[in-house]
């Protein structure tokens, strides 16, 4: 063999790469005496300026462990001969497969399992080299690529793995945009059908007023009554136009860290008199070590308002309504609760829950599932506007939180509302994506 | 007690014709109706009103554009303007009532009652407001 090693080819090829280590770890897997002697003498003939230190183990066991044992300081290159003690061809490949996962291997075969090794590097071995066609160039070539190679599979990996993330993404902002153009079309809509309806209203409540200021012209007593009802009339056209603005807008928030307690009290502060009028009990269970919740304030306690006023409507006179607080981790609720769907948090997300359970009568399941319809309401004909819920959904949802509304199930009746909003725990200090 | 002047300025017939009415029963107004903004201006010039009542969403000149146009004459410049909108709804005011904007421009939802509209009247020509 003619073989410079100064002078190699191969060597002087890959020299001018950045990527060129200055020493090679391998672990060479071969438990036959004489094949390693020839490796080792191929090696020893390679140019001086690339050392390679070389590790030996002779059974598919023995390099498992050596792998593992390696893995602050792991191998460069795994040269793995096919016929091993306790292994044999593609066996010795797969034993091995997880720990050499993000190695190059170079496979070493005698001439009649050619075959096999050509099928293992399609299984991902970087090279193959047939123990009697050794020669050092060859090897130090055969060495150099399979490195390279695996090093640009491994950063192509990762970079796929970005790129399906970005385009994964990519495809949720596009949802999104469309949603919001949708919303936005349909906030115009709302703005032009508010419009037209709020002139003639206008015009109602004016010409109302008018007629009362000639009240005592007119002997009729009906006339008080007539007056009232229109003005009702009026008052009821235009919150069920405000309802459908409500409902349409997209709404932006203002995000503010606040406790869920102190965030139940104002609402229960807006509501107070309502409370006092029905001879209506709140009960609390609020724990007090809640982290807290970034929030839009004005809106969620629109939220709130909402929930407990139709609880409100369902207990009546004298009747009882709970109020706790609680928090944990998604997969403590999944587990307890059955619940399926957490679209916007994901398992093992910090979470605070609010609840509003009243002891009411509850809702039939039938009308339960369309309970976050626009316009539907189990409230007779003139009692509030059947929107309520449709925008509190929105309202949670825009704040990638999950509205979970359902009749109890401790063995009382009553429904049980419940919002679960990512949890803010004090020593980490991050913005909610939006 | 002397008659103030007060120019209503909306393309909703209606709302223009009951809103006079309502005014002029009290017995302290003269009231100038003008459904055509593009005519706005002139309108105002003539009657020289002590108080505009200008809706927001109209067809051709809206209100901003007249407002604007209003704020530009020197005279009329001066003359306080009370806003009235369609668009926005009692609750968004706050319970009935105006809404004072940022800027200063005070605005009340159509569907308020004249009672309330009187009293935001006087309040905005006494400078109350």
């Amino acid at each position: 063999m003619n073989f410079d090693p100064e002078n190699s080819a191969t060597w002087r090829m890959f020299a001018k790469q950045p990527s060129v280590p200055g020493q090679i770890k391998i672990l060479c897997v071969e438990d036959n005496d004489g094949d390693f002697e020839i490796l080792r003498a191929n090696v020893s003939e390679m140019s001086s300026e690339l050392r390679i230190v070389m590790d030996r183990a002779i059974s598919s066991a023995e390099a498992g462990r050596m792998l593992s044992n390696h893995e602050e300081d792991p191998y460069d290159l795994v040269c793995l001969d096919l016929s091993l003690p306790d292994s044999h061809g593609l066996d010795s490949f797969d034993r091995l497969a997880e720990s050499l996962a993000k190695l190059p291997v170079i496979v070493l075969s005698g001439n009649s399992d050619q075959n096999l090794a050509i099928e293992i590097v399609q299984r991902g071995a970087q090279d193959y080299l047939i123990k009697d066609l050794i020669t050092p160039d060859s090897l130090q070539r055969s060495f150099l690529y399979s490195i390279e190679r695996k090093n640009s599979l491994n950063t192509l990996a990762g970079l796929f793995k970005k790129l399906k993330a970005t385009s994964d993404e990519l495809k949720i902002a596009q949802l999104e945009l469309i949603q919001t153009e949708k919303l936005d079309s349909l906030g115009r809509l709302a703005a032009g059908v508010a419009h037209e309806v709020r002139n003639p209203l206008g015009a109602l409540r004016m010409g109302l007023s008018y007629l009362k200021q000639r009240e005592t012209d007119l002997n009729d007593e009906g006339f008080a009554i007539v007056y009232e009802e229109m003005d009702n009339a009026i008052e009821r056209a235009d919150s069920i136009i405000q309802g459908m603005v409500d409902y349409s807008r997209d709404e932006s928030l203002k995000l503010e860290s606040i406790k869920a307690n102190d965030l139940i009290d104002r609402a229960i502060n807006l509501v107070h008199y309502d409370l006092i009028k029905k001879s209506i009990v709140i009960e609390k269970h609020l724990r007090s070590d809640l982290p807290s919740i970034h929030v839009d304030l004005t809106k969620m306690e629109q939220v709130l308002i909402n929930l407990i006023s139709n609880s409100i409507h369902a207990v009546g006179e004298g009747g009882k309504i709970e109020i706790s607080t609680l928090w944990g981790r998604i997969s403590d609720v999944d587990r307890d609760e059955g619940v399926r769907e957490f679209q916007r948090l994901r398992k093992q997300d910090e979470v605070v829950i609010i609840e509003v359970r009243d002891f009411g009568p509850g809702i039939p399941e039938e009308k339960l599932v369309r309970v976050f319809e626009p316009f539907f309401t189990t409230k007779p004909t003139g009692e509030g506007t059947g929107l309520g819920l449709s925008v509190v959904k929105r309202i949670v949802e825009l704040h990638r939180g999950h509205l979970q509304f359902q009749n109890a199930r401790d063995g009382g009746t009553g429904i049980r509302a419940r919002i679960i909003l990512q949890a803010f725990p004090e020593k980490k200090i991050t913005e909610p994506k939006l | 007690m002397e008659k103030r002047k007060l120019l209503v300025i909306d393309d909703d017939v209606p709302f223009g014709k009951l809103t006079r009415l309502n005014l002029e029963q009290t017995g302290n107004f003269e009231v100038e109706v003008q459904s055509d903004s593009t005519k706005a201006l002139e309108t105002a010039r003539e009657f020289k009103p002590d108080i505009i009542l200008l809706d927001i969403v109209m067809p051709g000149l809206d209100g901003g554009d007249v407002e604007r146009l209003l704020k530009a004459d020197p005279y009329l410049g001066k003359v306080p303007v009370i806003l009235v909108s369609a668009i926005v709804s009692e609750s968004d005011a706050g319970g009935s009532g105006p809404v004072v904007q940022s800027g200063g421009d005070v605005m009340l939802p159509k569907t308020v009652g004249f009672d309330v509209l009187l009293k935001c009247i006087e309040d905005r020509i006494s400078g109350v407001l």
